[in-house]
């Protein structure tokens, strides 16, 4: 067994960090799998570019140490991606099963290792854009009217300090164009706010608990109405029979 | 002996009467009806100043101006101020402005069903109409017990007559009773089913609040900034004059930026829930309530003070 050269070492090297990062990204694909994806492989596995470093000059063939170190360092890569995946998915076992490994399902984590919305990176969080989570469309659309009021800030007090007066013009421009989005802004959450259907609800509920209430206070109302009613009556009947009693004596 | 029992009854049946909580609901509805008068308030200053940097905007540019369809009684109504397209000093606003004018609506609902809530609140709690059933139930036990005399008068039983008097006060204690029980259990049942709809109204309804008054501060900046603009000129008319309106502007501004929506919006939730919380339990629980309800209006106070200032300073 001879010792390995230091082209084999890179090859390995190489064949290894191409090797992890195919998995990594294999695993984190959004795509639908194709034969395509196959095609990209072999590209990338032993393509013109990797026989073109191998081989030494051009046109010659590639060295054969080197393409076997390359191959191995790919399958180590690969293999060593997916040890070490297994290896976190064992550890935290409160939180993922092997099932991992099928389609990607996860246990339901526990609140408190749950991620908040602001911990998430802006670009995971415009998914909820899409997705209708309105609590968090909120969020990125008041941060997004935070935002521009600190970028008003800002070129307020970049115009105040500029001399040239056609430069302020300038800026004054873009901060009314600013203004302008951050309005459209404030409409989109008040049109949020109020369309979202535990707001429709509440305002429903809180409508009907109020006329309820107000019927309610209308009939004990009436029973104030109906009990002076009754003492008019025996007022009237307490007047003729005092009437018929002095007649009487 | 037994004439007397009824009497005492009646005595004993006034204490037992629930707390309606009726000063602590009208403090709570006031606050609460501040905030909807508010936004009343809110848009109708957005509007005054609204105009008014329309017409400093229009002063500032000097366009030529001209009112169209008043030639006639008939098309009056339709006078418009007709102003041509700008030509130095662009109206920013004016889509920001109609936006907001768009909006009004649907938090208009919100505000009316909160509305009608603290409108029933009050109504049922009423200490007027409590008055006006005691009024009404001691003239009933009155017109009784004077019957009962007369009707003794004239059969010459002034034994049963004193009886009949006593239940009949007994009768008016336990109509007036069961009327305040009712009362109670109504408000009761209402404050708690009102509680969930409330906490999920409230932070849409102070963010609404606070958007308006944004809208406000950029009426309020855009004339602030054409009048800095104008002061910059050397050979400014009136200076003074410009000098003591951008002056008062700034204090608007500034008066604007003072009011604590996050302060008004816990408030609001707290008296609530004190609300809540003391009904409950009915052992009068006022102290909690009125702190909750004194805190809600120290919160609600600079903003309608605010308002107020806005709605009425002298033009700048």
């Amino acid at each position: 067994m001879t010792l390995p050269t230091t082209l084999s070492l890179g090859a390995f090297s190489l064949g290894f960090l191409i090797g992890w990062l195919v998995y990594f990204m294999n695993r984190h694909r959004k795509g639908e799998v194709s034969l395509a994806d196959l095609g990209v492989l072999v590209g990338i596995f032993a393509g013109s570019g990797v026989a073109g470093l191998l081989g030494g000059t051009p046109g010659t063939p590639m060295n054969p140490d080197a393409a076997g170190a390359y191959c191995i360092g790919l399958l180590a890569g690969f293999l060593c991606y997916l040890t070490v995946l297994i290896g976190i998915v064992r550890r935290h076992r409160d939180q993922f099963d092997m099932l991992y490994f099928v389609d990607g399902r996860r246990k339901q984590p526990d609140p408190a290792y749950e991620l908040t919305p602001q911990a998430r990176p802006f670009a995971t969080r415009l998914v909820a854009l899409d997705s209708g989570d309105e609590a968090e469309m909120g969020q990125i659309i008041d941060q997004a009217i935070a935002d521009i009021d600190t970028c008003i800030d800002k070129l307020n007090n970049e115009k105040a300090a500029e001399p040239d007066s056609t430069k302020r013009d300038e800026i004054r421009a873009v901060i009314k164009e600013l203004a302008l989005r951050q309005g459209q802004l404030f409409s989109a959450r008040t049109r949020l706010d109020f369309s979202r259907p535990d707001v429709v609800a509440a305002i429903a509920r809180l409508s009907q608990l109020g006329n309820d209430l107000t019927t309610e206070a209308q009939r004990m109302k009436n029973a104030a109405a109906a009990i002076g009613q009754a003492a008019e009556v025996i007022g009237a009947v307490n007047a003729i029979i005092g009437t018929i009693t002095k007649l009487a004596q | 002996m037994i004439r007397l029992v009824p009497a005492a009854l009646a005595v004993a049946l006034t204490g037992c009467s629930p707390y309606v909580y009726d000063s602590e609901i009208n403090s709570f509805a006031n606050s609460v009806d501040a905030l909807r008068q508010a936004r009343i308030a809110a848009i109708q200053a957005t509007t005054t100043a609204a105009l008014e940097y329309d017409v400093a905007r229009w002063t500032a540019d000097r366009p030529a101006l001209e009112l169209n369809d008043c030639d006639t009684l008939a098309a009056a109504s339709k006078c418009q101020l007709i102003v041509p397209a700008p030509t130095g000093v662009e109206n920013d606003i004016a889509d920001a402005r109609a936006l907001r004018a768009a909006d009004a609506p649907l938090s208009g609902r919100a505000y009316e069903a909160i509305s009608v809530y603290i409108g029933g609140l009050r109504a049922v709690t009423n200490a007027a109409d409590r008055d006006e059933l005691d009024k009404q139930t001691g003239r009933l036990v009155g017109g009784i017990c004077g019957l009962s005399a007369n009707v003794a008068l004239l059969s010459a039983s002034g034994g049963a007559s004193a009886l009949v008097c006593g239940v009949s006060k007994l009768g008016g204690e336990l109509i007036a009773l069961s009327l305040d029980h009712r009362r109670y259990q109504a408000l009761r049942e209402a404050v708690h089913a009102a509680d969930e709809p409330f906490k999920t109204l409230v932070p849409p309804l102070v963010n609404d609040l606070q958007r308006l008054l944004k809208g406000q501060l950029d009426e309020v900046q855009g004339r602030a900034e054409l009048l800095r603009v104008a002061l910059q000129s050397p050979n400014v008319s009136d200076y003074q004059t410009k000098l003591r309106s951008l002056l008062a502007l700034e204090a608007d501004l500034r008066r604007i930026g003072s009011v604590n929506f996050g302060r008004i919006k816990t408030e609001m939730l707290a008296a609530h829930a004190a609300l809540v919380v003391a009904t409950d339990s009915n052992d009068r629980q006022i102290g909690p309530i009125a702190q909750a309800v004194t805190n809600l209006a120290d919160a609600v106070e600079p903003l309608i003070q605010t308002l107020q200032s806005l709605a009425t300073g002298a033009p700048k």
